[in-house]
């Protein structure tokens, strides 16, 4: 038995032929979409960064301006301190198609999905010497082991 | 040939049972709401961070306050002390094709620095928490 939908030797025309190629994309395929709001922590007032001046600007000041920190690193034989947030939103869609034994994905992520922050230096005395400002991933020093308290000249010496 | 059972009760009731689930199936298919919130750590009493005087309160005053730190940096002879609590709510609408999610996490957080002789030299607190809200993107 045969079965012919179309006239002998005739061509399914263009339209036909996206229909039946969009008709088969769409039972075969899985087309996922996603739109994502993130809020984590919040942005400090600018006024409040702006007031901070290298040089003048002490721990107590910047605590009192921006409130407590994220995080808290020694740095040499000072310290800096980094305040972070996140307000964004962002889409996610992903399409899988399969292609023969194989399958075909494919994906699109439009994210910024990074914390912003501030990080302010500190020296020993806990006076601020700079402050930096961009991605908190770019900013952050890396951790290291805490220093020798033999090393803090502006501790009591140890009898 | 018919079925003895076809047009029987039993049939019947069996035919309307599977069509209701394949309903009920593809209605929760087609649409589904989550909302959930998670908590890290215990609340921070605001009126126990008030307690907390620089140059008065000592690292035991602290201590028997707030409890114990989440977090000790140590800063040469001195040291700073972390107390963070946690809120994230989480709300989302999934349809066929488009997922639709909000995420929002604050915090309480206490910092307490302590001198050579473990008194209270600076605290900086933000007491966001309750401030979490379950809230979907809009376009």
């Amino acid at each position: 038995m045969t079965c012919r939908s179309s006239k002998a030797g005739a061509r399914p025309g263009l339209t036909a032929r996206v229909a039946l190629l969009l008709g088969s994309v769409s039972l075969v395929s899985c087309v996922d979409g996603d739109y994502n709001k993130f809020r984590i922590y919040q942005e400090p007032l600018m006024e409040a960064v702006d007031s901070l001046k290298p040089g003048v600007t002490d721990l107590e000041s910047a605590l009192e301006q921006l409130g407590a920190p994220l995080f808290v690193i020694e740095v040499g034989l000072g310290m800096s301190l980094a305040w972070g947030w996140q307000n964004t939103t962002d889409w996610n869609i992903e399409v899988s198609v399969p292609v023969g034994d194989a399958a075909g994905n494919f994906q699109y992520a439009d994210t910024s999905a990074q914390i912003q922050g501030i990080v302010l230096f500190f020296d020993e005395s806990w006076t601020m010497t700079s402050m930096q400002k961009g991605f908190l991933a770019d900013l952050v020093p890396k951790r290291q082991r805490p220093r020798d308290v033999d090393d803090d000249l502006s501790g009591p010496t140890v009898p | 040939m018919h079925h003895p059972l076809q047009n029987s009760p039993l049939s019947r009731w069996h035919r309307t049972t599977v069509r209701g689930a394949a309903a009920a199936i593809l209605a929760l298919s087609v649409q589904s709401c989550v909302v959930s919130r998670s908590v890290t750590n215990p609340a921070i009493p605001a009126e126990s961070v008030a307690q907390i005087l620089p140059g008065q309160s000592t690292a035991d005053d602290v201590a028997r306050l707030l409890g114990a730190p989440n977090e000790v940096v140590q800063l040469g002879r001195k040291t700073a002390w972390r107390y963070e609590h946690t809120v994230e709510k989480q709300s989302g609408l999934f349809l066929v094709l488009l997922g639709l999610r909000g995420v929002d996490t604050q915090a309480d957080r206490v910092w307490v620095f302590f001198d050579e002789e473990d008194n209270v030299s600076h605290i900086g607190s933000l007491l966001q928490a309750a401030e979490a809200e379950y809230d979907l993107p809009v376009f």
